[in-house]
């Protein structure tokens, strides 16, 4: 029987509940004390390090048109007839245990880790997938194998660290987590800053000539978590029995703009124990 | 036909990683100099770090021991025959290759440190994160195939203290050698200069092996490459199709998997003996 995606998410959230157990809250507030400035490597640059966590208010999640009216994407003929697509015939490409990419894991609600040294960025998320930014004065190369995350170069623009991506996958990639699409002709450059210790923010542009009729820009910014916050381990493939019973597409979204079910059936009453429970 | 795809499952990704680096393992120059410093004045061990060759045999648990020979309790034994005869290689499944069997590969991996933290970052897009911020390990860790990996420093050496491991769909190395969930592994990092990396490992497993095993090596720093990405579940026909055997298929008499006698290859095409493309029945 197929079952509709919504449920395999309930199982991953089932799941990322436990961590949060174990790695305390998911989400996070703003600080009621003031923020200190942010801390500065060695080398001079913003420090980005550190357990970020999105919060609440950021509405709709997953959503890259969060910016744009009505939630929009000024999407070409070619990229509505990728949505279909999308929407009819691809599963979700994370439930299959495959790279979410960018910008799909910046729309996300799950926390990332971001490590910092002079020559690499590197960017740890849930489901133990990661990407590794070298930011040593290199250029894209001139013929760069097609990637979920795209061929990332980073350098700094002053305090702000600014990926730039291309060479992206065009096959099982999911923009975000609404099934909206992109092609191989996916540019992305994010621009990141930590205005204060608490906080880091990203300035998105994504260009993709074949789907989308102009560029669109996406922004958040995402609150530290505490200093001993880390990712625990997590091994998709681990006993994924959804796998074989994913129905395609996101399931329904809602008019808030975020993926989920528009009206939920009431949960049955509790069970009232009739008898003690013996040992 | 089931067959021990297992091995040039491995070798695949490796050659084509190698388009960033592999093939250069022979001229490649070996960093020279002290060991460079992190703001906190431990020594840095951030880089790639690829293997040195001399590991060997590579991917066995027991390179440093007479004979290779593991010191199996009776139920390791009987794990290590389960492990051969009655699971896949985990690794083709996509699951983390875990402690202490990425410590015995032959692949190279990117090392990440932070004053909080540091990163190992594996092929097949594994990373493990271990804490160096003086924490200890709780008191009912769960399972995990990397475990509970707390990191110290020692003067100038790196330790991980790693405990609480799963104890199913694991192997310790290539080998298909197991571990029980009583593993507790002893890493001791130490950049002896700027180009070479060391590893003391202690494996202790009462369950499984009568004393601890231990386990040397030394990987070389090679800082124009990295890890790529790698989708291990992307189009995994071998998995989606039923094609892999159990175990590791034969270990060989150098304590490495795969197979001694291999047939030998066609001779390569050429114009007087082009290549013959043979279709199944009914294609034209």
């Amino acid at each position: 029987m197929k079952l509709n995606l919504a449920l395999a998410v309930i199982c991953l959230v089932a799941t990322v509940f436990a961590q949060d157990q174990i790695n305390g809250s998911l989400t996070a507030s703003e600080p009621t004390t003031p923020s200190k400035p942010a801390p500065r490597t060695p080398d001079g640059h913003a420090d980005l390090g550190g357990f970020w966590k999105g919060d609440r208010k950021m509405k709709p999640g997953g959503n890259i048109g969060k910016d744009l009216p009505g939630f929009k994407l000024p999407l070409t003929p070619a990229g509505q007839a990728a949505l279909q697509y999308n929407l009819t015939k691809t599963i979700d490409p994370e439930s299959l245990c495959i790279p979410g990419g960018i910008p799909r894991h910046n729309a996300s609600g799950l926390p990332f880790m971001i490590l910092q040294t002079p020559k690499y960025v590197a960017f740890l998320y849930f489901y133990t997938y990661y990407r590794l930014i070298p930011v040593d004065g290199r250029k894209h190369t001139d013929d760069p194998d097609p990637s979920f995350f795209g061929e990332e170069i980073g350098r700094w623009e002053g305090d702000t660290l600014v990926v730039d991506s291309i060479a992206f996958k065009d096959e099982k990639v999911w923009i975000d987590e609404n099934a909206n699409p992109h092609s191989d002709q996916l540019h992305v450059v994010e621009r990141w800053t930590r205005p204060d210790a608490d906080h880091i923010h990203v300035d998105t542009l994504i260009e993709d000539p074949k789907f989308y009729t102009k560029p669109f820009t996406y922004q958040r910014t995402w609150l530290a978590g505490a200093p001993d916050q880390t990712l625990a381990e997590y091994a998709c493939s681990e006993n994924n029995i959804d796998k074989d019973h994913l129905s395609p597409g996101p399931g329904d979204i809602l008019p808030d703009g975020t993926r989920g079910y528009a009206t939920l059936d009431p949960l049955p009453p509790p069970i009232k124990p009739t008898a003690p429970v013996k040992p | 036909m089931k067959r021990f795809v297992v091995t040039l499952v491995l070798i695949l990704p490796v050659l084509a990683l190698g388009q960033g680096g592999g093939g250069r393992r022979q001229t490649e120059p070996v960093p020279e100099g002290p060991v460079p410093r992190a703001a906190s004045g431990h020594p840095d061990l951030s880089g790639y770090w690829r293997d040195d060759g001399n590991a060997n045999p590579h991917g066995n648990l027991g390179k440093d021991l007479p004979g290779f020979k593991l010191p199996f309790t009776p139920a390791g034994e009987a794990a290590h025959k389960y492990n051969v005869e009655h699971t896949i290689d985990p690794e083709s499944l996509c699951l983390p290759g875990g402690l202490p069997r990425e410590d015995v590969g032959d692949m190279g991996f990117q090392l990440i440190q932070s004053s909080t933290d540091t990163v190992f970052i594996y092929q097949y897009g594994t990373f493990r994160d271990v804490p160096v911020d003086g924490r200890k390990h709780t008191e009912d860790p769960d399972p995990a195939y990397f475990g509970e990996e707390i990191g110290t420093w020692d003067e100038d050496t790196f330790v991980i203290d790693s405990i609480a491991f799963k104890d199913s769909k694991t192997w310790a190395d290539e080998n298909a050698d197991p571990h029980s969930d009583a593993l507790h592994t002893v890493e001791r990092w130490t950049r002896l200069d700027a180009g070479h990396l060391r590893l003391d490992l202690t494996v202790e497993d009462p369950k499984f092996y009568q004393v601890p095993v231990h386990y040397r090596r030394t990987w070389i720093a090679a800082p124009g490459r990295h890890t790529r990405e790698q989708a291990c579940s992307e189009n995994n026909i071998d998995v989606s199709a039923g094609h892999l055997g159990f175990g590791p298929g034969p270990i060989r008499a150098d304590g490495t998997r795969g197979y001694d006698d291999p047939s030998p290859l066609p001779p390569l095409p050429s114009k007087s003996n082009p290549a013959k493309t043979i279709l199944p029945p009914g294609i034209q």
